[in-house]
């Protein structure tokens, strides 16, 4: 009979406990994985006391005061700080977003913070994107023509232009795919719905001569047909836009060709 | 406006007697000061730091480069100085967290050397914007890991943020004169016979050394003629 275990660096454990140290009468308790890949120790969940009365308003200022003031060792990425970049994207009080954009106030009781669910964590919310960026790069994300005069500006007129709308506006984050049951079990061959809403915006650039080739490349039952419009991933875009929907017009582009 | 001083080929200039190449250094974009800009640059304006010195970087290192020539060995000493402010920083045990001193380095800066200065606030800078930068002799990083260690990268980036600062406070105390984005309010005209030039400035350290580098009043063709600066007046 075959036993099934998890391996034992799966359990996360109970960490370290900072109380706070500034005599606030507004306190919150913010949770957060912690993980070191250059110790042999399980990933933890560490817990921070935080004065709120001395904290602007988003998850990432939160995670800023902590490494700040508290525990400089916290790792995680950011950039921008207003919804530009796609750094910081997390999963807080189990919805994937940006923690930038996102305000603590909408969270009741503890604050949970955990990385992008199912990918490889490289340490702390920090996770591996390398297999996306790879997806990424498989779909040829730039203009392809056959005419070889290059002294002019290709045109596209407004129409055309206006189709890439709901698309371009992406900014790579990963909360959409890595929030995809889909993806969650196929993340190696499905392409889920990040890359395949860029997919959509090269097929659909009026300026771009290998629509069909695109078209015909994302063809497969694993990079496109995993998709079982579950729209997990239009709920977690923290941009407001509609991947599934993108998925299901390349479905529907493929049908009627 | 500030940065690494370049020539319009991308390639950096220092003086020594009269301007020189240095050679194999260049710079671009942001980093670099090619000098098109005036005193300020304004909004957007980095567009042609992307179209037209990108492209003319790329074409003055294919000139440059012979293809397969290895690299100049780099001495042991070079390498060396390198690990060591590593190893330095990242074994920092002491009582200053980086975040703290960035913190003071960043209240310096922004009331003393803001968008208007004056004598008093610059001179009052000089000497404030020094207390972080002797702080990180005992500076305090508590990740000691090497794989994403953000603490450490943070302390780095702390200790060239630090040497730029003071860089900005003393080139702005000696510039007395306002022009583009250095406006003092104890000076409040443009002085084109004293400070019609660029500011260098050397940093060993807190110390630094002031001098100027002449700006070109020629063009490059004969298509325009040269345009000499006026008095901005609304």
């Amino acid at each position: 009979m075959v036993q099934i275990n998890l391996p034992k660096n799966s359990k996360v454990k109970n960490g370290n406990y900072y109380k706070d140290k500034t005599n606030s009468k507004n306190i919150r308790k913010v949770n957060i994985y912690r993980w070191d890949p250059s110790t042999s120790e399980n990933p933890r969940i560490d817990t921070y006391e935080v004065d709120m009365d001395n904290c602007p308003s988003k998850i990432l200022d939160l995670l800023n005061k902590i490494k700040n003031e508290i525990d400089p060792s916290l790792a995680y990425r950011r950039s921008c700080s207003h919804g530009v970049c796609g750094s910081c994207a997390m999963n807080m009080d189990g919805k994937n977003g940006l923690a930038c954009t996102k305000p603590h106030s909408e969270i009741k009781g503890d604050i949970n913070i955990y990385p992008l669910p199912h990918l490889k964590v490289k340490k702390d919310l920090i996770g591996d994107l390398s297999v996306l960026y790879k997806q990424y790069e498989s779909i040829e994300p730039w203009l392809k023509t056959k005419t070889k005069d290059e002294s002019s500006e290709i045109l596209q007129s407004r129409n055309d232009r206006a189709k890439l709308d709901g698309a371009y506006e992406c900014i790579m984050c990963a909360c959409c795919s890595t929030s995809c049951p889909s993806y969650w079990w196929n993340g190696d061959k499905f392409l889920g719905p990040a890359v395949l809403l860029q997919a959509y915006r090269w097929i659909m650039d009026s300026r771009d001569e290998d629509r069909k080739g695109r078209l015909k490349k994302v063809a497969d039952e694993f990079k496109l047909y995993r998709c079982h419009t579950i729209m997990n991933c239009t709920n977690a875009c923290p941009k407001g836009l509609n991947p599934a929907k993108a998925i299901a017009e390349i479905k529907r582009m493929l049908a009627l060709t | 406006m500030g940065g690494i001083p370049t020539n319009y080929k991308a390639e950096v200039l220092t003086i020594n007697g009269s301007e020189k190449i240095v050679p194999g250094l260049m710079a671009i974009g942001e980093a670099a000061c090619v000098s098109v800009h005036g005193a300020n640059r304004l909004g957007s304006n980095s567009l042609i730091d992307l179209v037209v010195f990108g492209r003319a970087a790329a074409k003055r290192a294919a000139e440059l480069i012979k293809i397969g020539t290895p690299h100049e060995k780099i001495s042991e000493n070079e390498t060396e100085k390198c690990l060591e402010r590593f190893d330095r920083l990242r074994n920092g045990n002491g009582e200053n967290k980086t975040a703290d001193l960035r913190l003071a380095m960043q209240k310096t800066m922004q009331s003393k050397c803001a968008v208007f200065r004056t004598d008093k606030t610059l001179k009052e800078g000089i000497n404030e914007i020094r207390k972080p930068f002797d702080g990180i002799n005992s500076i305090y990083v508590k990740d000691k890991s090497l794989i994403f260690n953000t603490d450490l990268v943070e302390t780095l980036e702390f200790d060239n943020l630090i040497r730029q600062a003071i860089t900005t406070m003393d080139s702005a105390y000696h510039r007395k004169e306002s022009r583009g984005a250095h406006a003092r309010e104890d000076f409040p005209k443009r002085n084109d016979e004293k400070f019609m030039q660029h500011t260098l400035s050397w940093c060993n350290g807190k110390e630094t050394k002031i001098d100027y580098r002449p700006v070109h009043k020629s063009t490059l063709t004969d298509d325009v003629q040269y345009f000499p600066p006026q008095e901005r007046i609304y």
